[in-house]
């Protein structure tokens, strides 16, 4: 089941409260701070349900998780 | 060359070590002679914008290179650091910058615009920006800095303060830990010697500098001549990419990091040949994450240690202790004293337990501008008024027992301070912050034991006459709280809280029937 971008920035601004303006398709999240680790425990739980995947743990990584456009990568990798 | 200030430790390494890498962050690598370089030249123009000794200069940044050249310069210049943890939220930016008068606030772009509009910076003087500064009052960007230059040959001595370390008490708002260039050498010197740390370590740098414990991974490897391998992001398979990558052979990290790592190597082993030794400090790693570290991490020296801000790196459990004193705070690392004292019986012996008391030059000077507060941790011992006269000790306000080696066991706390991954959460801040929503009328903050994370926090809350809105309270919670202090429960009173003897709310008893309910409701 994809999970629309829209719905995956909402999540994130509205759970990380960050603003709309401040989160593109290739904003990083992680890397320069903007979420930090404990973020990444919700946003990985996030994707699990509503994109019903499931990630093995070498695959929490920045490749993955760093930037919006990279997340949705990773998710269609997956279902595909 | 003796050493006696921070700056001091990077100093000692020119000019055998100019070409050595002091910090390497991804691909970046700065070497000994970069970094004074760099350090000096930002120095000199600290110095021309008016910071001199004593000065108070804040540092807000995700861990990075310039965040290390930022602390060496302010060091440099006799300047107080103030490095604020970048998981605390603006407003607690803003309160630490107007606790102790911040003069110079390092931070970047998001921060000193969200800072800008909210208005929380008008008491600092000048901002300097990692990235652009357009649109920033009182700022200069990082890049706008000269990279060269001199400061005034003047040092700071060891009796400066060199850092005023944040912490929260059990009360009240956090609190500037004043610590002494000796304070940091000390300990510099202590960790070295328990780590066994050398030339050819290459140690990770994840903890927050806002720790004395964070600066210490700097300073240690500054001592021997190391190198700093920057790792920003604390996920288990960065983490461990990282480590392999380049070369790391320490690592030192909080109970919840370790908890993630160990169980990330059960599901996913892998080899890591440089890796020499970790260490843990702030907290407790569970008994199940400790015994799957011989496994999750062969061949590899486990070094846990325990200390306090106000007295750090105090007490180490050496690899050799690790199995048979599992779970032990270890002993003294040298140069330490720690006594364990029971108000009645004095001084504890095997078997006894009270609360650990810590003597010598690893206990800092007080809490900034709260001469009160000092007053209650920071004083002499009766009980060992006939071994050392007046000399003020520190009340650290962990219960622990001794057993007959001298190994210390951790019981309790002594008051209500909840320690979360690491951090100390006052309840009062908690309350505070909930009570500033406006959505309830009561709330009790409080910790709860958690596996993986120590401690977390919980709040029992009611408003009498209407229904609490436990997703806004959550929302502000969210919007108002650094990570590690949001609750993770909400607890809802029905009706009135119980009032205790004092005319307050009767904590305890909220407390305990909140801890009853859930665990008749786990069974």
């Amino acid at each position: 089941m994809p999970l629309a971008r829209a719905a995956l920035v909402e999540y994130i601004i509205s759970t990380f409260d960050l603003e709309q303006k401040e989160v593109d398709d290739n904003t990083t999240l992680f890397s320069d701070g903007l979420l930090d680790s404990f973020c990444m425990v919700s946003l990985i739980s996030y994707i699990e349900s509503e994109a019903g995947i499931k990630f093995r743990p070498t695959e929490v990584n920045l490749d993955n998780l760093d930037s919006v456009a990279r997340i949705l990568a990773f998710i269609e990798r997956k279902s595909g | 060359m003796v050493l006696y200030t921070l700056y001091d430790l990077v100093e000692r390494n020119l000019p055998e070590l100019a070409e050595k890498p002091a910090v390497v962050l991804g691909n970046t690598e700065v070497t000994y002679g970069e970094l004074a370089r760099r350090a000096e030249a930002l120095a000199a123009w600290l110095h021309d914008r008016g910071i001199g000794r004593g000065d108070r200069v804040a540092i807000y940044l995700h861990k990075s290179i310039e965040e290390v050249i930022a602390t060496f310069a302010v060091a440099r210049i006799g300047a107080i650091i103030v490095n604020v943890s970048y998981q605390r939220t603006m407003r607690q930016l803003d309160y630490v910058v107007r606790d102790c008068q911040v003069r110079l606030l390092f931070t970047d772009r998001r921060s000193a615009i969200i800072a800008q509009k909210a208005g929380a910076l008008s008491s600092v003087q000048h901002v300097v920006v990692v990235g652009t500064s357009d649109g920033i009052a009182n700022a200069t960007a990082w890049d706008d800095v000269p990279q060269s230059g001199e400061a005034p040959s003047s040092r700071p001595v060891d009796a400066d303060l060199a850092s005023l370390h944040y912490t929260s008490g059990s009360t009240g708002m956090p609190k500037g830990v004043m610590t002494t260039h000796l304070n940091l050498l000390d300990g510099t010197y202590r960790v070295a010697d328990y780590l066994r740390n050398c030339a050819e370590d290459r140690i990770l740098g994840l903890v927050s500098l806002s720790a004395p414990w964070g600066l210490l991974q700097i300073t240690t490897m500054f001592l021997k001549g190391g190198t700093v391998v920057l790792q920003p992001v604390a996920i288990p398979a960065e983490i461990v990419r990282t480590i392999i990558a380049k070369n790391v052979t320490g690592m030192a990290a909080f109970p919840v990091t370790w908890i993630d790592v160990v169980a990330y190597l059960q599901q996913e082993p892998a080899r890591m040949p440089s890796l020499r030794y970790i260490t843990s400090s702030g907290g407790k790693i569970p008994l199940p994450a400790l015994e799957a570290m011989p496994k999750a991490l062969p061949g590899v020296h486990v070094y846990l240690t325990y200390g306090l801000t106000e007295a750090f790196r105090s007490t180490v459990l050496p690899p050799d202790r690790f199995r048979d004193k599992m779970g032990s705070l270890g002993r003294p690392c040298r140069n330490v004293d720690v006594f364990v004292i029971d108000p009645v019986k004095g001084v504890c012996g095997p078997g006894e337990q009270g609360e650990l008391i810590h003597r010598g030059t690893l206990v800092t000077k007080g809490y900034w501008g709260d001469p009160e507060a000092t007053a209650q941790s920071f004083r002499p011992c009766e009980a060992l008024r006939p071994l050392i006269g007046d000399e003020i000790v520190h009340y650290s306000g962990d219960i622990v027992r001794i057993d007959d080696e001298g190994f210390l066991w951790f019981v309790e706390r002594a008051d209500s301070v909840i320690k979360c991954s690491g951090y100390r959460v006052s309840p009062t801040e908690v309350e505070d912050i909930v009570h500033r929503s406006r959505l309830v009328n009561h709330v009790v903050a409080f910790g709860v034991e958690d596996d993986a994370l120590g401690q977390v926090v919980h709040i029992a809350v009611s408003a009498e006459d209407r229904d609490v809105d436990v997703n806004g309270l959550m929302q502000f919670c969210r919007h108002n709280m650094p990570t590690f202090m949001i609750p993770q429960k909400v607890h809802i009173w029905e009706g009135r809280m119980p009032i205790a003897g004092t005319g307050k709310i009767d904590r305890c008893a909220v407390v305990d029937a909140c801890l009853n309910k859930d665990r008749k409701a786990n069974h």
